[in-house]
């Protein structure tokens, strides 16, 4: 096995500038990919950029430097939903495939920002995909959202959910990493190449920065801390609403809000509004976004994080593996990955039952042997997700996916030539060549 | 060639033969597509029987297939774990490995009847594959023109000279004779490195007179001429899967054969003292057995008649094979 | 350069295309190039198998091959960079055929959806061709028409057309070529009938059925033309028909609407003779031009009174078989240029 000695080359896509939290999580478990491979990481946005000591290629969608990625043993490319990071990944991932990384679940404003603005100006595209993954409902979505005859799907938070159209970033992926099982079981439902959930790490350097004191802080109050873009899938706006109906959460508790506002500027107006409206009862404050350094101290001097997302957008969240390692307890809905924790390393409620969280958040407001508790197993916990267990999971999802090439590229070739051909899906072809092959070929 | 052979062999038996020729690069990541190409060839309509001959032509659609099975894709099977591998052991490569090994398992059964062209292989398609396979020995294409001519003083080696044939070992040979006997060497290297090795044998222990070395091409004509009136015929490969049809010219001409015990195929037709002599891949053993057939000319000759009498004990002839094949 | 033409292969026939790869292939090697025939199996029973041969096709690899002259569907589908197509036979069945009793191909929604992809296949795949060719104009025009693409004609010359030779003019025309009922040696011994000087006919070839004898010998029989009509019913040697055309007054040929001029009508023009066909033999048109180097005619009648003119005036055919030899470089029909367009 004299190959196996040779150092693999990957290729890693990834935004990397400082505002994606992708960027940060890249620049953490590449540093430990680079110990067992060489790695280079590939960018198409502007500096400032995370740091690290890898080599970093810029490209575009058009790079003719490309063609350097023939010579790579693996591509890794780290798909979210926002296009200015994603968007040329995107295209890059269709001519040279390799394993895709969702780090989200929903990816529709991703391609419906894709194919109807900036980009690219190919509605069609987008109606032929929704009716392609999901039939006539989705065309009928899609349809209606373009002509204006009701409110876009891309900003109906529950309904988008139905059409996350993550399948346009897998579609000749060689393997897919998910950082929830619940989302690998579902597409290994719908897609046959090799799939893995692995845990989103916790960085050690945010497990370094515990802040041990679980003393009263100077003003009395407890802090409450939600971190994150500010849009409602956080509910941050019923977190308000509870907290200003209960005489003694409003009393005790600091609630902050911390993260980018800008993505949805009604929201946040509305938000703010409602926390003036209480203003006189209430310590809330939205911050905005703040750089790393203020961030990072505003969550060391939390008591209680709050992470109600609702309905689940199925994907994780590196944020709460930050929130874990500070040994604070976390309270949220059991959903998506959040599900998937220990029930001991986390305050979990029932999703959507807000009359539940109320009582939690409350409980754990009195109870500081409680918070320490949780916090401390939840800290446990993240420890474990580690990079480099993290960069370990994945040379095995890559060993599976460069296993399983020749026959996804097989099947790539043969669909690409029946596709010049404008095969006829009803055409005997299909089930021939898989009752040949199926039998063959090993995935 | 041995496609050739087998198309003139049917024809003069009254068969209307044709033959698929599909082009094939036998390079590991183009596997899986062209083994698809020849998978939807469908030859159904166009004869009665199929007979496949190089892998992977098997895969060829038709109801009513006979293999004459020569040979594997080696680097998949014997060949893999040795310089020879020609897959890498990467992820992807061992995947190529499997699917070929896949394929072969299903689309060898699909044929009504399996021949191969030796023992060895057939025992390689057993231990593989699970498959049991005839030996079905091909024979020379123009048997005729190896005749029987009056023995003079030589032993002749026709043979294109490459490492694995060992011509060198025939040249040390020469080094440890005790009889006049002589040792003719002939055939087109494979590069002029070839033929250093042997010159320079030849050159230190002066040997020209003993060996004597035709470093090209031979016709078939000086070729049945060489053998007619030899004293016998070398053939002494390293581990080679079939007889060679070296073995079969000398047979056809009466002559005995000399081998090595590590030269493969030809052991299955070889029989030490009987039609020929099995030795050692050692020079000095190798001197021997030529100067035995030099002492005991009588011998040699009886030697070479068992030797053409194995040709029809061990079933070697055309009217076998397609009786056989097209069964 | 070194150059593989492909070429389809049902398994024991050999017909124009065969011969023609073959007689490229050779003039190649002459030329100093190296060639190599490939053939790839082709079976289009039931329709579905002509899909598979396809997708077979694109999966075929070629290595070591400068350049490949594909000459037929679906062969002309296997990938090269630098391919150009000398093109015999599109799939006809889904093109001019499609619609009439000649269709041969299932009218049936598999049936559609086959043809559908074969043009879908046309369309995107013969973009990937360096340059088109076709064996006549006939094909060309099929193929702008349908799939609107543009080609030069490049006209399939003889292989060894100096054994072709003129003798004399003598009293008979003659017919060689396979005795099928498209060919139509019955309308040719049915025009006999019909001519009153002394011209007779000679026609020779393999029958394809017995029935197909027996349709040229009842017209014989029926009109007592057998001093006037002499059948050979069997394949002749090259050396027989070249002897035959040599004294002839002329060659008729009158097959049905036929792609290309086919190599009878070339031959006959190497050997100075001037043809005879119908306007509705097709390709044989592409040669021969009526008045000035053979005849063109309607129907049995005019067949038999352009057979008299000639018999009755030997100048006439020695200066329409000249113009028909001239024709030949008129229409460039060269090994010269057929080489120098394929490897170019």
């Amino acid at each position: 096995m004299s190959n196996e000695v040779n150092r693999m080359r990957i290729a890693w896509f990834t935004p990397l500038s400082t505002r994606s939290a992708i960027g940060e999580f890249s620049v953490h478990v590449t540093a430990e990919l680079a110990k067992l491979a060489n790695v280079e990481i590939w960018t198409s946005d502007e500096p400032p950029y995370h740091a690290t000591d890898l080599t970093v290629v810029g490209y575009s969608g058009n790079s003719v430097d490309l063609n350097v990625l023939d010579h790579r043993e693996v591509i890794i490319y780290n798909m979210g939903d926002y296009l200015p990071f994603h968007g040329h990944m995107h295209s890059v991932a269709r001519r040279y495939p390799g394993v895709v990384i969702l780090h989200d679940r929903v990816l529709h404003h991703l391609y419906a920002g894709m194919w109807l603005t900036e980009t690219e100006q190919l509605p069609q595209a987008y109606v032929e995909r929704m009716r392609m993954y999901y039939g006539h409902a989705g065309e009928k979505v899609a349809r209606e959202s373009l002509e204006g005859k009701r409110q876009p799907v891309w900003e109906c938070d529950e309904e988008v959910l139905r059409y996350p159209l993550y399948e346009e970033a897998i579609v000749n992926a060689r393997g897919v990493v998910t950082h929830s099982e619940r989302q690998a079981a579902e597409i290994r439902q719908k897609w046959w190449g090799p799939v893995s959930s692995l845990h989103l790490p916790c960085y050690h350097e945010a497990l370094r920065r515990v802040d041990d004191t679980f003393t009263k802080p100077p003003d009395g109050r407890i802090h409450i801390v939600t971190v994150g873009h500010v849009n409602p899938n956080k509910q941050i706006h019923r977190v308000v609403g509870l907290i200003a109906a209960d005489e003694e959460l409003a009393k005790r508790v600091h609630y902050t809000v911390v993260g980018p506002d800008d993505g949805f500027l009604d929201y946040v107006s509305d938000l703010r509004r409602l926390v003036d409206r209480h203003s006189d009862r209430v310590s809330i404050e939205i911050l905005g976004w703040r750089p790393h350094d203020e961030l990072e101290e505003l969550m060391a001097k939390a008591d209680l994080f709050v992470n109600l997302r609702y309905p689940s957008m199925e994907g994780s969240s590196a944020s709460l593996m930050q929130q874990l390692a500070y040994a604070r307890p976390v309270l949220c809905f059991d959903t998506g990955f959040f599900g998937e924790l220990p029930d001991d390393a986390v305050a979990r409620v029932q999703a959507g039952d807000f009359g539940q969280a109320a009582v939690t958040l409350k409980e754990l407001v009195q109870d500081s042997g409680r918070r320490r508790r949780i916090g401390e197993r939840g800290r446990q916990v993240a420890a474990s997700y580690d990079e480099r267990s993290y960069a370990a999971g994945l040379i095995n999802v890559i060993q599976q996916s460069r296993h399983a090439t020749p026959a996804l590229s097989f099947v790539d070739s043969v669909a690409q030539e029946l596709g010049h051909m404008q095969v006829d899906d009803r055409l005997p072809i299909f089930d021939e060549i898989a009752g040949d092959f199926g039998r063959v070929l090993t995935l | 060639m041995i496609v050739r052979d087998l198309v003139r062999a049917m024809r003069e038996r009254d068969h209307e033969v044709d033959t698929v020729e599909i082009p094939f690069l036998s390079t590991w990541d183009t596997m899986l597509e062209q083994m698809l190409a020849i998978r939807m060839m469908d030859v159904s309509d166009a004869a009665d029987i199929l007979v496949a001959i190089r892998t992977p032509s098997y895969l060829l659609r038709h109801p009513n297939k006979r293999l004459w099975f020569i040979h594997h894709h080696r680097g998949a099977y014997d060949l893999w774990g040795t310089p020879y591998q020609d897959i890498p052991s990467t992820p992807e490569g061992l995947a190529v490995r499997d699917a070929i090994v896949a394929a072969d398992q299903i689309y060898l059964n699909e044929a009504k009847r399996i021949f191969t062209n030796s023992k060895i292989v057939a025992n390689r398609l057993s231990e593989f594959n699970g498959i049991d396979g005839d030996v079905l020995y091909p024979p020379l294409g123009e048997p005729d023109r190896f005749v029987s001519r009056e023995a003079e003083d030589y032993v002749f080696y026709p043979c294109r000279i490459t490492g694995h044939k060992r011509q060198y070992l025939a040249v040390e040979a020469a080094i440890h004779l005790a009889t006049d006997v002589r040792i003719v060497i002939a055939g087109a290297p494979d590069s002029p490195e070839q033929l250093d090795p042997l010159r320079e044998i030849i050159g230190n222990s002066g040997l020209e007179d003993r060996v004597e070395l035709i470093p090209r091409w031979i016709t078939e004509d000086e070729k049945a001429d060489l053998v007619s009136r030899s004293l016998g015929v070398l053939y002494i490969p390293f581990l080679e899967d079939s007889y060679g049809y070296v073995t079969l010219e000398a047979f056809h001409a009466h002559k005995p054969v000399i081998t090595c015990a590590d030269s493969g195929g030809t052991l299955e037709i070889i029989e030490d003292g009987v039609n020929g002599f099995v030795v050692a891949p050692d020079p000095v053993q190798l001197a021997r057995a030529i100067d035995s057939l030099r002492s005991n000319p009588i011998e040699a000759a009886n030697m070479g008649q068992r030797a053409h009498s194995t040709l029809l004990a061990k079933g070697i002839s055309w009217d076998r094979v397609v009786e056989n094949l097209l069964a | 350069m070194r150059v593989a033409i492909v070429n389809n292969q049902a398994p024991f026939v050999r017909g124009g295309a065969e011969l023609l790869a073959e007689w490229l292939h050779d003039k190649l090697r002459e030329y100093g190039h190296q060639a190599e025939i490939v053939r790839l199996p082709f079976q289009w029973n039931p329709c579905e198998k002509v899909l598979d041969h396809m997708l077979a096709a694109r999966f075929v690899r070629l290595p070591n091959v400068d350049r490949v002259v594909a000459l037929k569907f679906p062969a002309y589908y296997v990938p090269h960079d630098d391919k150009v197509m000398w093109l015999l036979h599109q799939f006809r069945q889904v093109y001019d055929l499609w619609g009439t009793p000649y269709q041969d191909f299932p009218d049936t929604p598999t049936g559609h959806r086959i043809r559908d992809a074969v043009i879908a296949a046309d369309q995107f795949y013969l973009q990937e061709v360096r340059r088109i060719y076709t064996n006549s104009k006939i094909v060309g025009h099929r193929l702008n028409y349908y799939n609107g693409f543009g080609s030069d004609v490049l006209y399939p010359p003889l292989f060894d057309s100096d054994r072709c030779y003129c003798d004399d003019y003598r009293d008979y025309f003659f017919f060689p070529s396979r005795i099928t009922a498209g060919k139509r040696q019955h309308v040719a011994a049915a025009a006999m009938a019909h001519v009153s000087g002394d011209a007779r006919l000679v026609i020779a070839g393999q029958p394809e059925t017995a029935q197909d004898l027996d349709r040229v010998m009842s017209v014989i029989h029926q009109h007592g033309l057998e001093n006037r009509v002499e059948v050979i019913p069997r394949w002749i040697t090259e050396e027989e028909k070249r002897r035959l055309l040599a004294g002839s007054r002329g060659v008729v040929y009158l097959p049905y609407g036929e792609d290309s001029y086919g190599y009878v009508t070339l031959e006959a023009f190497h050997a100075r003779k001037p043809v005879i066909t119908l306007a509705d033999s097709g390709g044989v048109m592409e040669l021969v031009e009526d008045g000035h180097n053979g005849r063109v005619v309607a129907g049995e009648r005019d067949l038999a009174l352009a057979m008299d003119e000639l018999s009755g005036e030997r100048v006439l055919a020695e200066s329409l078989g000249q113009a028909a030899l001239e024709t030949i470089d008129r229409l460039k029909i060269s090994w010269d240029r057929v080489i120098e367009c394929l490897t170019k």
